[in-house]
């Protein structure tokens, strides 16, 4: 059941990762440590101004999906024609000045958004479900309700889709491709956010959080397949229930070693996904 | 647009990496007309449209639309002036339904107000389109495939369309149909430039022509007056 | 070209000039720390060659290099803790790495491209785990009680003898590199990196090629992780298993130039400096090295001695008597 109202919260984390890849077939190493980013920026703002972490969304959201229209549109566009490295190394090495950046502002110190609510457990009949896995799960229904929605009936996301499938063809609609994947990355960015701060109300995060996020994130998409938000979702699901249960049987140090077995495993048998059609 | 205006193409070179496609092409095409570049493969009729869409850009010449330089401008900023292209191999988007498709095809700005009106005049002129409206666009068959292209092409309310090989792997049959459609497109004074295979049908069809070959035009005229010379006759039978 | 003196000549003489005056070194009175620093080089460079040799020359783009480094540095504290030699511990690691490559190759080469690339971070990460909850009894004497053992012989070994050993490992790593790329492996490696369709069509057994690449870079990363592990005397999963390598290697080849022979060598020449000048300052480095990194692909993806010698073209003597190897 835990593992279920997990599975919402990865699949947020996965949604983003999924979007840009979908997208414009680019990995975004640096995923987990942007989702992470918004875990400092709940932090900051709750330790020095007393902000709820989801209300330093209001600013965190804007802040992050500039970041990413400018990873996309400065840095990105210049070189992810040549092929699928360039883009691939361009994320690393953002990713490794972020967990530095984070290392030297914050120490390795693990830090936590702890408000009132993030404490609190409800019970339904055998179990404990704590307040924030609920809370998480909401979250991650409107997401991507939301993402679905956009997709399907706004112009914008019609484009987005369009310059997933046939680049060229999408130009010769009027669009232009390079802002579309600008937008596109920015978006990514949007769930990152929400990711990072209901990630940072669950559980406690250090500067090298986003690479084990980063590994979720890429095992939702593997697990669920591209362009497909309900994969996405089931991806989730599947390695929230196996964190937890590998939690429960082999002990806290474990529960994501089952997890990368699975992603492993799929990799190397249907690397599409479950759902996948590419 | 209803003023008159014209689409220059001013001795323009065109590579492809070190490949020197089109050599000191220079063509034209006015308001209203429909216009042909017939040519065996390889001589450069695609390269010549793509230019003109922007996905390629000229080393030297000029690119003039209604006295408007073009040829250096993006493509998506292209069809915001007015020019459409049913690019070679439909190139429609097989993941999106066929109504999506169109609604996409009208995403500039000057298409958006009006993108009801073209709706209906798309289906109006492919009515199997409006049957088909909820289906994906991968699953359509060869010619409405051709047909939703034509179609998304027009959503934009172009001033002059371009049309890059309609007829490759459709029966005959069919392409009659197509060609009747661009017909009463161009009568309803929308402008066509077209590239085709079939040089019967090319000069049949347009009323100007322009031979290219190995990248350069060799002739150009009109449709009436090409098919009584030399080139062309060796064109028919596929020198 | 005047060809008064014989152009590789040059570049073997100057080749036998730095390595006498590495040799020579430690009997010189200079401070340890040189050497501790030229001996982080080395081990790096072993690793970057390979890395190098991987990625650059494979087209493998591995990130979970960390699998074989963290293997041959505990291979190296299993042996040790029996009392046998710790050069035996350092083969030890080397072939437990390659064995190891042999079998993660089965599934990994199955995934193209970047999945590839996580595939193998994938597996560094699950190793790490798994070497964090590994608590074996007969290691308990020498664990501090968590996760990392100790590596008894590290105190019997001095500086001069660990420094040889890196020497002998980096320069190794650098011949074994033109070994390769002169041979028929080479060629068959270049022809995949650049056209791997092309290539296989053309009868390149593209699978042995890319296998035998991988177990080489990881028998050779084996080793140097061997030697550094014997001078740092203990390990821990997240310093072995670590994407702290990773970020390394992949920093040093790419900027200096991924695909080239010299390249590893001025990059991790970057690294070690960069890392050491700016010691104090936890990550700085890395930071820097990020930048650097994230600039050079956007604006000179060949990185450093990769733009040079595009813009040098076939001018410089000496970089031609080098390049004879590619």
């Amino acid at each position: 059941m835990m593992g279920l109202l997990l599975g919402g919260l990865y699949a947020v984390i996965g949604l983003g990762l999924s979007l840009v890849f979908g997208v414009m077939k680019l990995v975004n190493l640096a995923h987990g440590d942007l989702a992470v980013f918004s875990s400092y920026f709940a932090y900051v703002a709750m330790s020095s101004l007393g902000i709820d972490p989801v209300a330093s969304l209001v600013l965190g959201i804007p802040i992050l999906f500039a970041i990413g229209f400018a990873i996309q549109g400065l840095l990105m566009n210049r070189v992810f024609r040549l092929g699928m490295e360039p883009p691939l190394l361009i994320a690393f090495g953002i990713s490794i000045i972020l967990q530095n950046i984070y290392l030297a502002l914050w120490t390795p110190l693990s830090r936590g958004l702890t408000t009132g609510y993030a404490l609190e457990s409800y019970r339904i009949g055998e179990f404990y479900i704590p307040l924030v896995y609920l809370l998480d799960f909401v979250a991650a229904l409107l997401v991507m309700l939301f993402l679905r929605e956009f997709l399907r009936k706004t112009y914008l996301g019609r484009a987005i889709r369009a310059a997933s499938q046939d680049w060229r063809a999408a130009q010769l609609m009027g669009i232009n491709t390079n802002r579309i994947y600008a937008l596109t990355f920015g978006i990514s960015m949007m769930f990152a956010a929400i990711a990072g701060v209901f990630v940072g109300l669950t559980f406690p995060f250090t500067p090298s959080s986003g690479s084990a996020y980063l590994i979720i994130a890429f095992g939702v998409v593997i697990i669920g397949g591209l362009g497909s938000i309900l994969g996405t979702f089931i991806g989730g699901v599947v390695l929230g229930v196996a964190q937890i249960l590998s939690g429960a049987y082999f002990g806290a140090g474990w529960q994501l070693f089952l997890g990368y077995v699975i992603i492993l495993a799929i990799l190397t048998a249907r690397p599409q996904g479950i759902f996948g059609r590419r | 647009m209803s003023e008159e205006w014209t689409l220059n193409v001013d001795h323009i070179d065109v590579y492809y990496g070190a490949f020197h496609a089109l050599w000191d092409l220079s063509l034209e095409v006015r308001k209203g007309e429909i216009v042909s570049l017939i040519g065996a493969n390889g001589s450069g009729k695609t390269t010549a449209l793509n230019t003109i869409m922007g996905l390629v850009h000229p080393t030297k010449g000029s690119i003039e639309f209604s006295g408007k330089r073009i040829d250096g401008l993006a493509t998506y900023d292209i069809v915001t002036l007015g020019i459409s292209q049913v690019p070679e191999g439909r190139r429609i988007f097989p993941d999106l339904t066929v109504l999506e498709n169109l609604i996409i095809g009208s995403y500039t700005g000057r298409a958006r107000v009006s993108k009801d009106q073209m709706l209906k005049r798309v289906y109006s002129l492919f009515p199997v389109l409006e049957e088909r409206e909820n289906q994906l666009g991968g699953t359509l068959s060869g010619g409405e495939q051709q047909m939703l292209a034509i179609g998304r092409a027009l959503m934009s309310n172009p001033e002059l369309i371009l049309f890059d090989e309609i007829s490759l792997g459709l029966a005959p049959i069919i392409v009659d149909r197509l060609y009747r459609t661009v017909e009463q497109i161009n009568s309803e004074g929308v402008t066509v430039l077209f590239v085709e295979q079939n040089v019967r049908r090319s000069l049949k069809q347009a009323k100007r022509a322009y031979i290219l070959k190995a990248g350069r035009v060799v002739l150009g005229g009109n449709a009436e007056d090409l098919r009584e010379e030399e080139e062309v006759k060796k064109a028919y039978f596929g020198v | 070209m005047k060809a008064a003196i014989p152009r590789p000549a040059v570049a073997y003489a100057l080749l036998i000039a730095v390595m006498a005056a590495l040799v020579a070194l430690p009997l010189a009175n200079i401070e340890i720390y040189w050497i501790l620093i030229l001996f982080l080089f080395f081990v790096y460079l072993a690793m970057t060659n390979m890395w190098n040799l991987v990625a650059g020359y494979s087209g493998l783009i591995s990130l979970g290099q960390p699998a074989f480094i963290g293997l041959a540095g505990y291979s190296l504290g299993v042996v040790t803790l029996y009392g046998l030699s710790p050069f035996l511990g350092i083969v030890a690691g080397g072939v437990l790495a390659a064995a190891f490559a042999v079998v993660v190759s089965v599934p990994t080469f199955r995934m193209k491209g970047i999945y590839f690339a996580i595939g193998t971070w994938i597996v560094a990460e699950a190793l790490r785990i798994f070497f964090n909850a590994w608590r074996p009894a007969e290691a308990a004497a020498a664990t501090w009680g968590g996760a990392g053992i100790s590596i008894k012989a590290a105190a019997g070994i001095s500086i001069v003898q660990i420094y040889y050993l890196a020497l002998t490992v980096g320069f190794g790593s650098i011949f074994l590199m033109r070994l390769i790329l002169k041979s028929k492996l080479g060629l068959e490696l270049m022809a995949i990196r650049d056209n791997e369709a092309t290539a296989s069509s053309s009868g390149v057994d593209v699978f042995r090629c890319k296998l035998y690449s991988f177990v080489i870079g990881a028998f050779v990363t084996g080793i140097a992780a061997g030697v550094f592990y014997l001078f740092q005397g203990h390990i821990e999963p997240i310093s072995g298993f670590g994407v702290n390598w990773t970020i390394i290697l992949v920093t040093a080849v790419i900027i200096g130039g991924i695909g080239t022979i010299e390249g590893p060598i001025a990059g991790t020449a970057i690294a070690v400096l960069l890392q050491q000048l700016l010691a104090r300052y936890v990550g700085v480095s890395l930071i820097i090295q990020g930048i650097i990194l994230v600039a050079i692909i956007s604006l000179t993806p060949r990185g450093i001695v990769g733009t040079i010698q595009r813009s040098r073209a076939s001018r410089s003597p000496l970089l031609v008597a080098i390049r004879r190897t590619k």
